[in-house]
């Protein structure tokens, strides 16, 4: 449900007027958060929202909605999709989303959601010739200028400290589409030589026919359950009990702002009958800082830096020294409930060994030439789902991935979820169900629970018990640990809901003081819990009020603790021309051991989960006007100010002083 | 005068002498930010979700709740100390397009006081929804420095998410505006509440509160207060750590309330506040 709900937060205040977002937003805050907290990159998520709202701006008829189009709106578990699709092909044709109320999976505010992606009605005539296109050009910066911006050495930032990011998309019909993408990192220079930092485009074909689609330019590529292969996003483990099974396109345009992570050159899906073969082929350069040893003619990869930023002469220095080239083929089968997957990716860095002198990395070194082979299945029917993925790499190590959903009744659904990573298993794109960023020597179980007891009240709960079979960052010895987490939301009338959370996670940690020798390592624990009212009083406006308590303990170190709390409001006029947020936070932590993450609205196409630690209170107000039928404009501004700081940040970060205040300001032109 | 009357009178009188067994022996908190009035610190200072005029010093979007012209004048005095007391003068009044009010007040002494005037408008936007905004200012005046003047701002709402929950926040100088006096530059307390109630009934509610000021610990506020007949309000709570118990009564005579008030403080002894509220042309 979290899942289902996550772009309320972010799509539903700014694309679509809202009607009852109240019970929404105090859930799908819950899922970013839930990603921040557990170390994954939210940035590297945007392309996930993107493409819903994407998919917003281009709704499609209910009636032709088919399968793989379902799974494109990946906030629809499993079990509602397949009741949808049961629902539409005995009933259709469906004419209002007052018919969907019958189906038992559905929620009143899942169907809500999903009419913003959908229409109703006899299938719409097919425009061969229509035109959209969606413009968005942003600016966003700090007032206070870090110290980077300030000195005059070589470490200096090269730009200034704007950052400047516009994306358009165009797409003519039903068929054709095009995008670019270019964007300037604070501290980078813009225009440059005649070219941005960053730069990114695509052109794609879709066809009804053999040929389903050919993307030229920038894509993304997922298959199976990510242990072999999955671009474009980071979610490594949602912690939702009923969204366990990873989905989405195989093969799909790519219109994001992470540098890192995608592909750039050919991509091509057919099909026949039930069969679908998917291949691509893509070489581009990437950031690495390279070591040629002249008297054996070799080149050494001392690092990759994955952030993106090319501020200084260093990091620029590093900016696509690294040819990369990785070319794969994937063919699906379905029939009825079962879909099976096989394929094959090879990856080639232009260089000829990667230096590596971390501990943890030994059994698993990255590799210049990887291959990874994947067999990945699914079956199920409306009442349970078995999944999985079985990958191994070149050197016949072998991952394995496999799921169960069951829906024993209607208001309850229940997940197991089990994981086992050969320490030696690599691949150079693995993102899979996993508590470590990188899962090679994980084995896990999850096992989660979600269900209405009453009426009203939803409750979700899960248990992730992990172990790591060889060293992890920061964890000089094989390890385990544990995740518990329960919520209970509780509707108290149509527009108000009262949310409890309770999480716990226990892990290793290397123990770094003066008297313990190196490699200890001592187990931490973190406990939070979560007191969240969301309120609509009225159509116009919307009130949420939270505070949560963080408890960290490490013995033999000192505990902390930390505490957030915030009043947030949100205003909408009745003509949905004018939307605004406003909310105060106050934050104490003890260290950033307690640190608290909390969700925050932001502009279109961007959200931020901020860290919140030591002590100091943030106030921000967002605000979006729709100028014209075609033109909106976002504007946000906000101001964090911590009393006990003279300067803040770290590095060529630093800004002297005690507070901080960042401004937005975006325009969205549709043509 | 009848069998009815006098038994009311024997039991004010009764209740007066409790009030001064309890208002006897004076001491409290001295942070001017947690001055809040006699029935507002007698249910453990949780006031950013209670209404009437009483709450113009805690949360003043509770005051749409008043229906006539209403006057409160309050006095607090911790431990016993004149020095550290507390006077404050409300006046509010509903008009056409919300309830206007002003307030003073003064905390200190000949030698070092900090006045404040307030004005604020309080706003029903929806039956279930009121906010309120409020422009204040301070006047500080130390004898050996001079004197300083700042303005600052609060804004606060109180919502109603069921008919027996009221839940609210309340936010003091969100600018973090400072004051000056010659060389010495004071920040001025950010204070932040947030607040829930739950009416079980007309006459009983509970009330939980959170309160953070800037460069002190997070308060936890608990009370509950009791409308024995139209006649009494019975008021108990607990806030802070160290932990003060709290005390308190109310009694309504016509258009006219006497609160009182009682705060223990486990370290430092006792205080208490007296308060005076007269409802202008209210029906009874």
């Amino acid at each position: 449900m979290k899942q289902a709900l996550l772009i309320f937060t972010i799509i539903y205040p700014m694309v679509i007027p809202a009607q009852n977002p109240v019970t929404n937003n105090a859930v799908t805050q819950q899922l970013l958060e839930y990603l921040a907290e557990n170390d994954n990159d939210i940035s590297e998520n945007s392309q996930s929202i993107d493409d819903l709202i994407d998919q917003a701006n281009t709704p499609i008829n209910i009636n032709n909605i088919n399968k793989s189009k379902l799974e494109k709106l990946w906030f629809l578990s499993d079990f509602q999709a397949r009741e949808l699709l049961d629902f539409i092909d005995k009933y259709q044709p469906i004419f209002s989303k007052y018919q969907l109320q019958s189906l038992n999976t559905f929620t009143p505010e899942t169907i809500e959601l999903l009419s913003l992606f959908v229409t109703y009605g006899k299938p719409d005539m097919i425009h061969k010739n229509y035109l959209n296109g969606n413009v968005i050009i942003k600016d966003a910066f700090d007032i206070q200028k870090a110290k980077g911006y300030q000195t005059n050495d070589s470490s200096a930032y090269l730009g200034n400290n704007h950052q400047i990011y516009s994306r358009a998309i165009i797409e003519y019909g039903n068929h054709y589409s095009t995008g670019f993408v270019i964007e300037k990192d604070p501290g980078e220079q813009f225009l440059n030589k005649n070219k941005t930092d960053f730069y990114s485009g695509f052109l794609q074909y879709k066809g009804n026919k053999l040929l389903k689609k050919v993307i030229i330019g920038d894509f993304k590529a997922n298959f199976g359950q990510g242990l072999a292969l999955w671009t474009g996003s980071n979610m490594s483990k949602s912690g939702s009990v009923s969204h366990i099974r990873k989905k989405g396109e195989e093969l799909k345009r790519y219109s994001s702002t992470n540098e890192t992570n995608f592909f750039r050159g050919i991509a091509s899906s057919l099909a026949y009958k039930s069969i679908q073969l998917q291949t691509f082929i893509s070489t581009r350069n990437k950031d690495a800082r390279i070591e040629y040893d002249s008297t054996q003619n070799l080149s050494l990869i001392t690092s990759m830096p994955q952030t993106g930023y090319h501020r200084t002469l260093n990091e620029l220095s590093t900016r696509n020294t690294l040819k990369q080239t990785t070319y794969g083929v994937n063919i699906n089968y379905r029939w009825k409930n079962i879909s099976a997957s096989a394929g094959t990716a090879f990856t080639q860095l232009d260089a000829d060994s990667i230096q590596t002198t971390q501990t943890y990395k030994q059994l698993n070194p990255p590799t210049t030439h990887s291959q990874n082979h994947w067999l990945s299945y699914n079956y199920g029917n409306n009442n349970f789902i078995y999944f999985g993925e079985i990958a191994i790499d070149k050197d016949k190590h072998i991952a394995t991935l496999n799921g169960f959903l069951i829906k024993p009744t209607t208001n309850v659904t229940a997940s197991i979820l089990y994981r086992n990573i050969s320490t030696k298993y690599y691949s150079p794109y693995i993102c899979t169900f996993s508590e470590s960023t990188n899962p090679s020597g994980e084995t896990g179980c999850f096992i989660g629970l979600h269900m209405y007891p009453i009426k009203k009240l939803e409750t979700e709960a899960h248990i992730d018990i992990f172990k790591f079979n060889w060293l992890k960052y920061n964890i000089d010895k094989p390890s385990n640990g544990y995740e518990i987490s329960i919520r209970s939301n509780y509707k108290i009338t149509p527009t108000s809901e009262l949310s409890i959370q309770y999480k716990e996670k226990e892990k290793h940690r290397n123990l770094t003081t003066d008297e313990t020798p190196e490699y200890t390592t001592k187990t931490y624990n973190l406990k939070k819990i979560r007191l969240n009212i969301s309120c609509q009083p009225t159509e116009n406006w919307r009130i949420q009020l939270r505070t949560e308590k963080s408890i960290y303990q490490y013995d033999p170190l000192p505990g902390s603790s930390g505490f957030l709390s915030f009043a947030d409001l949100h205003y909408e006029s009745s003509n949905k021309r004018l939307s605004s947020s406003f909310r105060y936070t106050i934050f104490a932590t003890d260290d950033y051991n307690s640190r608290i993450y909390t969700y925050e609205n932001d502009v279109l196409y961007t959200f931020s989960i901020p860290a919140f630690y030591d002590e100091g209170s943030r106030v921000y107000f967002t605000g979006r006007y729709q100028l014209t039928d075609r033109i909106k404009l976002w504007i946000k501004a906000g101001h964090t100010w911590y009393p006990n700081k003279k300067e803040i940040g770290s590095g060529l970060q630093t800004i002297s002083g005690n507070s901080r205040t960042n401004l937005k300001i975006q325009l969205q032109i549709k043509l | 005068m009848n069998q009815q009357n006098l038994k009311q009178r024997a039991f004010f009188k009764a209740s007066l002498l409790l009030i001064v067994f309890l208002t006897n022996p004076i001491q409290t908190i001295a942070q001017p930010g947690f001055q809040s009035s006699p029935s507002i610190l007698g249910q453990g200072d949780t006031g950013s979700t209670t209404s009437g005029i009483s709450s113009i010093l805690s949360n003043p979007a509770g005051i749409h709740t008043i229906k006539s012209t209403s006057v409160s004048a309050n006095y607090y005095a911790p431990y016993m100390i004149s020095e550290l007391s507390t006077q404050s003068l409300s006046v509010a009044a509903p008009l056409s397009f919300g309830t206007t009010y002003g307030s003073i007040k003064r905390f200190g002494f000949d030698k070092y006081n900090e006045t404040t005037f307030a004005v604020g408008l309080t706003r029903q936007i929806a039956p279930t929804l009121s906010m309120n905004f409020q422009l204040n200012l301070q006047h500080n005046q130390i004898v050996e420095s001079g004197n300083s003047t700042q303005v600052f701002s609060s804004f606060g709402v109180q919502f109603a998410p069921h008919q027996q929950v009221i839940a609210a926040f309340h936010i003091t100088n969100p600018e973090k505006a400072t004051i000056k006096t010659r060389e010495e530059t004071e920040t001025i307390p950010s204070i932040y509440t947030l607040g829930i109630r739950w009416q079980s009934n007309p006459r009983f509610s509970v009330a939980y509160e959170i309160i953070k000021q800037t460069n002190y610990k997070t308060t936890n506020c608990f009370g509950c207060e009791y409308h024995t007949n139209n006649f009494l309000i019975a008021r108990i709570g607990a806030f802070g750590k160290p932990m003060n118990y709290t005390l308190g009564v109310g009694f309504i005579l016509n258009n006219i309330t006497i609160d009182a008030c009682a705060v223990n403080h486990q370290t430092l002894g006792i205080s208490s506040g007296l308060g005076l509220t007269y409802n202008f042309n209210q029906k009874q």
